[in-house]
């Protein structure tokens, strides 16, 4: 009898632990939703790849906060796999989700969802051409015209492999066929008006980067066949190539010096005079009128950063650090002449692209 | 269509309900004697296996036939989700599912098939999804660290799936269909033809299954998509007993599986399609000698992976093969005493497209184990000792220190020490672009002890109760991340994560009997604290943050009634909150899931039938292991058997109790 009262002694304590100790409750406590302002710069923030969602974090300049995931907080809903990219046009932020093949519309004021943009596979990058249009490339080797009013796409343009970046020079857009899955080494030149394919010029292996200077010059940077670190044979070197936009001949081709580093991204200074770009060892700088490509080592930083970008008002270089790529990843600002940091601010998972309002 | 899913739901039990009510009712005479008892006669029972004889102060769980019987069309990782507190790592309803044990990785987890570790060569991984419990009847899970016994990768815990022939006349067939709900069928036959010198025991199954459950997704109800499956399975297992003491058992499964991979919440639809064939054969020879047992086998393992995305442009093929012979020798050399020793050859090959060329690897292993019988005290007394040499990174040697016996009346004590360790796999060494061939292997300390209560009560009404704590405290060293390299432009593994895994296990288990109503209770609870105790840089935010895909609790309480034909079992678990980002900022919040089984069995001379209704995640609760990936609501599932048994009684006969 008493090895009874045991057994049901433990019988009931056990169910009893289990249950309390299991049921413990979660505390998190809500981010403030961020207020309208104008001075302020949307990250966007690629999210763990394949099951997460990405995020927009927002910079307030003036009072140095950051608001994360920005999106889900107002309206109530996530993003989707991998947000590649932002850009603001015509009031309206267009937040493109590259693994979920769609493009989130919200006001820019106070980021409340207004449309969403389907049908696009893989998309990368929007451009704003006009009250009614923009261009957006996608992984299936397209870009894809949208009428800004239906949001719909109206119009299929194919471009070469993997079409990422893309720059509005006049009356042309050229799209950076960065290989996507496999390697190209072309631009496609659109006709902005007709949205039909002028030409396509052949540059170097990987263009990943991409800007016009205050000659109205198209710079483009070809990072090369490789990853850095990792020297195998069939690498080739970077070229920092400049193109004549009106009759696409390539004015200036600089090489890079080895095949086993690559530099990567392009931006370009307030005066549109210098241009800056990752290469191993951190930020360098190109003067626009150099002769020869120098390797001016601006900031320096042997784990190298991830996204860049400019920002015209502050005139600071801004950098992202995903860390291990799980966990959540910082932006840097640094003073664009001397190369010192300023500060650096907490995002969210995989910070990638800038967009400076 | 939610509703018209609910709705769908209501008719369906009720006619359920029906059916089973007038197959009771016409039902004239039952006993309440299962079939299996047969086997409750002398037998000669032949221990082969280090699992058995020198796991001394390790907890063992081996899972009870009725259940593994009940789980007949489900696959491993069902199982082992709804009968165990362990941790599975589910990416959706027949997708990869892993499993980890205390905190630890789902490739620091053992997975043995016959006493051979089947994880494929590149990746370290078992796809319990792929599984079918079926075809085993013997499923033990090993908690704690054992390198000592089986080498590489066995720092959390281990899973070892067995069938155990018996040599005595005996014929029997089992055939059953199953249907349940999102479109999934199934059929299982097995055939087992024994003799006094023969066993032959041959199982078939085949499952398909559409998957294309609802759900809400922002507060609209969609469907699953792309997640239909197909698998077919075949597994032959011949055994043989000689007069002179000498056992020999061939066996071979081969399994196929095609299934489409659905998209998660966050991605756009997916056409992914995953193949994955395998074949595994191994032969195994024993032969008992004076005051000991002399064993000698030998395995061949091949897997194929094919997978398609046609958006991604993905075609990738992965196959592997793996070659593994043993020899061992387990002898008695004075009282009370045994000694085992032995020796391991593992061939590695793979043949990945993502490697430069195909990749081989050869790994030899030497291991000794000494138990002794403390007098007096009766205590178990055991050290296992294995070195392993691995081309390019030999890990140092691996003990193992345990000792267990009766501490005072119904308790009793366990007590392990050990060192463990893990090789990189060849995924991990070769890799383009990526792959280190200068890593280490993970390096493990495990300690633990158990405090045991075994309640018999004699009188015949209370029949039988088990309850198990165990603390333990184990630290993995070396810990092996894939993490970006300093630019950023691909991934590198590096031994460069250390993580403190402790916390404590409860389970139970109790029988009662009351004339003809068996209650069958057990329940189990495990608290995996488990963190990451290195910091990287200054940056760092996973410094002493747990783990990612480690609940803190996790429990389950199972309740099963026989009576006479009739059984009845319900089953609730937990699963708690899981982090999904190294920071500790993202989780999967807790769920919490039901399943109830109803079952009856209508016995006529030689056969049986039986009918069985399963629901699964009974509270239609809406919940997702990983993150985005949804997993289904409530489902049903019938299934009907039928078995053939013809034996004869009064026959001595022989059991090898493999592993």
């Amino acid at each position: 009898m008493k090895k009874m009262k045991i057994t049901q002694l433990l019988i009931i304590s056990s169910i009893l632990i289990a249950t309390i100790t299991g049921c413990k409750k979660d505390e998190d406590e809500p981010e403030p939703i961020p207020q309208i302002s104008d001075d302020r710069v949307f990250i966007t923030n690629e999210g763990p790849f394949q099951t997460g969602t990405g995020t927009v974090s927002i910079f307030y300049r003036d009072s140095l906060k950051v608001f994360n995931n920005v999106f889900e907080q107002v309206n109530g809903e996530v993003l989707g796999n991998i947000v590649q990219s932002i850009e603001v046009f015509n009031e309206k932020a267009y937040i493109v989700v590259n693994n979920a093949n769609k493009i989130e519309v919200v006001d820019e004021k106070d980021f409340v969802s207004t449309a969403t943009i389907e049908d696009i596979v893989l998309p990368r990058y929007f451009l704003g051409i006009d009250n009614t249009k923009a261009y957006v490339t996608s992984w299936n080797n397209v870009v894809a015209v949208i009428n800004l009013n239906s949001n719909t796409v109206t119009k299929i343009i194919s471009a070469g492999t993997g079409p990422e970046k893309m720059l509005l020079a006049g009356n042309k857009v050229f799209v950076l066929n960065q290989g996507g899955f496999g390697i190209d080494s072309t631009i496609t030149v659109i006709d902005a008006q007709s949205d039909n394919v002028i030409t396509t010029i052949n540059v170097e292996k990987k263009p990943t980067g991409i800007q016009l200077d205050v000659n109205g010059k198209v710079w483009v940077i070809c990072s090369g066949n490789g990853w850095n670190g990792w020297p195998q044979p069939g690498d080739t070197e970077g070229h920092l190539i400049c193109i004549n936009p009106d009759d696409y001949s390539i004015e200036e081709d600089f090489a890079f010096p080895t095949t086993s580093e690559h530099p990567e991204k392009l931006i370009i200074n307030k005066d549109k005079y210098i241009l800056y770009y990752n290469y191993p060892g951190g930020v360098y700088s190109f003067d626009i009128n150099s002769t020869e490509l120098n390797l001016t080592i601006l900031i320096e930083r042997p784990t190298g950063f991830y996204g860049l970008g400019f920002d015209n008002s502050t005139e600071y270089i801004y950098t992202t650090d995903p860390l291990d790529f799980v966990q959540d990843g910082w932006f840097f600002r640094y003073n664009a002449v001397t190369g010192t940091a300023v500060d650096s601010f907490k995002v969210g998972i995989i910070p990638g692209e800038f967009y400076f309002n | 269509m939610q509703i018209k899913y609910i709705k769908l739901h209501t008719v369906l039990i009720r006619f359920i309900l029906i059916i089973f009510v007038v197959l009771f009712s016409i039902q004239l005479h039952s006993q309440s004697n299962k079939i299996d008892t047969v086997y409750q006669l002398s037998e000669v029972n032949i221990s082969a296996g280090r699992l058995n004889d020198f796991s001394t102060g390790l907890n063992i769980t081996n899972i009870d036939s009725v259940v593994i019987e009940r789980h007949r069309t489900s696959s491993l990782s069902k199982l082992l989700a709804e009968q165990t507190p362990l941790y599975i790592k589910s990416y959706g309803q027949g997708s990869l599912a892993t499993i980890s044990f205390r905190g630890t990785s789902a490739s620091q987890t053992g997975f043995f098939w016959n006493g051979f570790a089947i994880d494929p060569p590149n990746i370290a991984i078992v796809d319990l999804s792929l599984i079918p419990v079926f075809f085993f009847g013997s499923i033990k899970i090993q908690n704690g660290g054992t390198s000592s016994l089986y080498g590489s990768g066995n720092i959390g815990g281990s899973i070892h799936l067995n069938n155990l022939p018996i040599f005595s006349k005996y014929t029997g067939i089992d055939a059953g269909v199953s249907y349940g709900s999102f479109q999934k069928y199934s059929t299982q036959l097995k055939a087992t033809f024994s003799n006094k010198n023969w066993n032959s025991s041959t199982g078939v199954i085949f499952n398909k299954q559409k998957n294309d459950f609802p759900f809400k997704n922002n507060d609209k109800i969609e469907r699953q998509k792309n997640a239909a499956l197909t698998n077919f399975g075949i597994i032959q297992e011949l055994s043989r007993q000689f007069s002179n003491k000498q056992y020999l058992k061939a066996s071979i499964w081969f399994q196929y599986a095609n299934r489409e991979i659905p998209p998660t919440l966050t991605t756009a639809n997916s056409s992914a399609y995953q193949i994955d064939k395998s074949v595994r054969s191994s032969v195994y020879w024993l032969k008992n000698i004076n005051n000991g047992l002399l064993t000698a086998k030998a395995a061949y393992f091949f897997d194929y992976l094919n997978y398609v995305d046609s958006v991604y442009k993905i075609n990738s093929v992965i196959k592997t093969n793996k070659l593994i012979s043993e020899f061992e020798l387990k002898k008695s050399f004075w009282k009370n005493s045994v000694v085992n020793i032995g020796a391991n050859f593992t061939f590695n090959n793979a043949d990945v497209q993502y490697y430069n060329g195909i990749k081989q690897q050869n790994r030899f292993a030497i291991f000794l184990s000494f138990q002794q019988k403390i007098p007096k005290i009766n205590w178990l007394s055991n050290l296992n000792i294995r070195q392993e040499f691995i081309q390019g990174h030999s890990p140092q040697v691996n003990p193992s220190l345990g000792f267990e016996g009766k501490i005072w009346k119904i308790i009793y004590g366990k007590i392990n020490i050990s060192r463990n360790f893990r090789a990189p796999t060849l995924n991990d060494r070769y890799w383009q672009p990526g792959g280190n061939e200068n890593l280490k292997p993970e390096i493990s300390r495990n300690e633990e002890a158990s405090i045991i209560f075994k309640i018999k009560n004699k009188s015949n009404k209370l029949h039988y109760s088990e309850f198990v704590l165990t603390a333990y405290s184990s630290s993995v060293d070396n810990w092996i991340i894939w993490h970006p390299d300093s630019v950023y432009n691909f991934w590198t593994p590096d031994n460069i994560q250390k993580v403190w895994a402790r916390g404590f296990e409860f389970s139970g288990k109790t029988k009662l009997n009351f004339n003809n109503l068996g209650i069958n209770l057990s329940e189990g609870y495990t608290y995996s604290k488990s963190t990451n105790q290195k910091k990287l840089s200054g940056n760092d935010n996973t410094y002493k943050k747990q783990v990612i895909y480690t609940p803190l609790y996790n429990f389950f309480v199972q309740i099963s009634f026989d009576y006479r034909t009739f059984n009845f079992s319900y089953n609730q678990n937990y699963i708690g909150k899981s982090f999904v980002s190294r920071d500790n900022k993202d989780f999967v919040p807790a769920y919490s899931l039901g399943n109830v089984s109803i079952s009856k069995e209508f016995k006529f001379k030689t056969c049986a039938l039986n009918l069985q209704i399963n629901i699964n995640n009974l509270w239609n609760v809406s919940y997702q292991a990983i993150k985005y990936r949804q997993m289904p609501g409530r489902s049903i599932n019938i299934l009907l058997n039928l078995k053939i048994n013809y034996y004869e009684k009064n026959e001595n006969y022989t059991v090898i109790n493999y592993q």
